[in-house]
């Protein structure tokens, strides 16, 4: 899969796991921040999208410290599961 | 000053009433949760984190909404001023339900934060309260019904030592596809608005004739 694959994914599996029923996936910029401004994410979204990468990716944030850089936008997500990702 | 009741509303089986009128009916949608998206839009709200919420957290919010009915009370009271006591049959038993399917499986144990933090049937009167700009006295009490006496006896008693100057007070259940909300305003009587007086009775009249 590509990153930009993995990105338009990830953008309709964070709308449907976050309930964000006023996005669409073309609406969310992937290099917007998701947290704060742009899509206005919250701690306990953030949370979700542990969950979400744990259960459909088997990705597990082993260092907490790197949450940060990790969530920063949808791209940095696809990347972050691109370089992590085990084979299948 | 004796509070007045200046306003009620009740959502059940599929109607919005109003003081005895009926707002908006739809009984062709049996799915609760299609149902009350249809009564956020009817009552005008455009607040994203409603889709985020638990069903009972929906149910009290909308309600609340239309009760207020573009009312805002922070400019009339203080808005540690203004309380809310609500009732509550099944707490929050589906959302309980749903957290536990997300946990019943332990080949595919993926606990939701998000379900889990709806798990608390106060957490609807701190939704309510997020929303409206409330800091006042709150309780949440679990009845087996209806109980207009213990309503009335708790939001007089905020009244009568000064806690509050204006209540939501009301009963904010659901249980599956069973869904009832009655909520009424109460407010420090100031000669300035109509209502009827805040009695036990006119808790189970307005209740019962909705």
């Amino acid at each position: 899969m590509t990153e930009q694959e993995l990105i338009d994914k990830l953008k309709e599996e964070i709308i449907k796991q976050l309930n964000l029923e006023d996005q669409k996936p073309e609406d969310i910029d992937p290099d917007a921040p998701l947290f704060g401004e742009g899509l206005g994410l919250d701690s306990i979204d953030a949370l979700e999208i542990m969950v979400l990468l744990e259960k459909n990716y088997g990705i597990k944030i082993e260092d907490p410290k790197e949450g940060k850089k990790i969530f920063f936008s949808v791209r940095t997500l696809a990347q972050f599961i691109l370089e992590n990702q085990k084979p299948a | 000053m004796n509070p007045i009741i200046t306003k009620s509303i009740r959502i059940h089986q599929g109607r919005v009433i109003s003081d005895g009128i009926t707002l908006m009916e739809n009984r062709e949608v049996n799915v609760f949760g299609e149902f009350i998206r249809l009564v956020y839009k009817f009552a005008g709200m455009s607040y994203p984190k409603f889709y985020k919420m638990d069903d009972l957290c929906k149910l009290g919010l909308v309600a609340a909404e239309l009760c207020l009915n573009g009312r805002e009370l922070t400019n009339e009271y203080g808005k540690d001023k203004i309380g809310l006591v609500v009732q509550n049959g099944s707490s929050t038993i589906d959302t309980d339900k749903e957290y536990q399917r997300t946990i019943d499986d332990r080949e595919n144990y993926f606990p939701s934060p998000a379900v889990f933090v709806y798990t608390l049937p106060n957490i609807m009167l701190g939704e309510i309260c997020i929303k409206n700009k409330i800091f006042g006295e709150n309780a949440l009490m679990i009845e087996d019904s209806f109980r207009a006496d213990s309503l009335h006896r708790h939001t007089s008693l905020l009244f009568g030592n000064g806690r509050i100057h204006a209540s939501l007070t009301g009963w904010i259940e659901l249980n599956a596809e069973h869904y009832d909300a009655f909520l009424c305003l109460v407010e420090s009587d100031s000669g300035k608005r109509d209502g009827m007086p805040f009695t036990a009775d006119s808790l189970g009249k307005l209740y019962q004739i909705q």
